[in-house]
């Protein structure tokens, strides 16, 4: 196969595959980011996220004779991806203590923080939002990662219960118990408050 | 426009557009739908509210060494699984090679009484090739001269040139590996 100036993902892997570890590098490069994120939704330390992302990137290179290239690649690897947290959190055996370690390293080494005051409103939001997220960190893991292929992935159904290796059913029932448990948790915390019909 | 939805529709039309799935037309369907239905508008309500709270989810940047120090990992993971014996191969090799110049350095005559039938066939070897041109016959003519002249040390300086050369190459591999665990810790 010719190599092209700007390979796709398939073909680096495809070179990977053939011993070629600059090809492995640039996959590196290009999807670390990525794979930090997904990592950063499942754990609220960031040097766990980090951690796990390079772990993630060893199984990948461990097992590329196991991928197939006529399929994507970036669906492989978000199958490793949440496979390897799922994996992980469990042999934690205990939840993450609290997402706002997250939220104060993000005061401290994260994002800078905005020098403009930020409207009452928007506060508002940011709040009802963060609250939603707490919630979210609360379920149980493959309900949370059910969640987060859902609606942050936008993936359909189907690509859920092949990322995770679960049946349709299943994957629907997580979602519709996830729903209903984000539903309960919430309308506890805000009481009569309508919050999400103003967002 | 075709018939308004049914609510079962609108939610099957709700989940589409969680996934970004949903045309022009179906869009205006829906909304005409949620404008008159309070109970699939609070499920879009919520759905977006879900959407939302994901799609933002604040997360810093990886730091920019990640990728750096992940090649890095895949590098030393790779050497963990070089095979043992190829490994105890080269030591040995070294090992021999160290301890039969300094052996002869330090005895400071002709070798061995048990190593001459090699000797002598090195130098049939390249005296053969010699003859005959051949590339490789001047190295083995080379070695066969460092055989014989090991107890003169202008002669043998070449083989002792490149171990002093293999030992700094060997310490400076040694060093970078150890600097590059420290970053990793």
């Amino acid at each position: 196969m010719a190599e092209t100036p700007w390979p796709s993902d398939e073909e680096l892997m495809q070179r990977a595959q053939r011993g070629d570890r600059e090809a492995f590098d640039e996959l590196v490069q290009r999807h670390y980011r990525r794979v930090y994120q997904w990592a950063g939704r499942f754990t609220p330390y960031l040097e766990t996220a980090e951690e796990w992302t390079q772990e993630v990137f060893l199984r990948l290179f461990e097992h590329r004779h196991a991928y197939d290239p006529q399929r994507p690649f970036l669906a492989w690897l978000r199958r490793v991806a949440v496979n390897y947290c799922l994996n992980a959190l469990a042999a934690q055996k205990e939840e993450p203590l609290s997402w706002e370690a997250l939220e104060e390293t993000l005061g401290n080494g994260g994002t800078p923080p905005d020098p403009t005051p930020l409207p009452e409103e928007m506060l508002e939001r940011e709040e009802t939002l963060a609250q939603v997220r707490e919630a979210i960190s609360r379920l149980p893991p493959r309900y949370r990662a059910v969640v987060l292929l859902r609606y942050y992935e936008e993936l359909p159904y189907e690509a859920i219960a092949e990322t995770l290796n679960l049946p349709l059913g299943t994957v629907k029932t997580h979602l519709h118990r996830a729903r209903a448990i984000l539903r309960r948790e919430l309308e506890r915390t805000w009481g009569e408050e309508r919050p999400w019909e103003t967002l | 426009m075709g018939d308004p939805l049914t609510c079962a529709e609108a939610r099957q039309r709700i989940e589409e557009a969680m996934v970004g799935a949903l045309g022009e037309e179906e869009w205006r369907e829906l909304s005409a739908h949620l404008a008159g239905c309070p109970s699939c508008l609070g499920t879009w309500r919520w759905e977006r509210l879900l959407h939302r709270a994901t799609k933002e989810w604040p997360l810093p940047e990886p730091s920019p060494r990640l990728a750096w120090r992940i090649m890095v990992r895949l590098r030393q993971e790779e050497e963990v699984v070089t095979p043992l014996a190829e490994r105890a191969a080269k030591v040995a090799l070294g090992v021999l090679c160290v301890m039969t110049l300094a052996g002869a350095w330090w005895v400071g005559q002709s070798p061995p009484s048990w190593l001459a039938p090699w000797g002598k066939f090195l130098q049939a070897m390249g005296e053969a090739l010699a003859e005959e041109g051949r590339r490789w016959g001047g190295v083995l003519a080379f070695l066969w001269e460092a055989w014989r002249g090991w107890n003169r040390p202008w002669v043998s300086l070449a083989p002792w040139a490149l171990l002093i050369l293999l030992a700094l190459q060997g310490w400076g591999l040694w060093r970078m590996r150890g600097a590059l665990g420290n970053q990793l810790r």
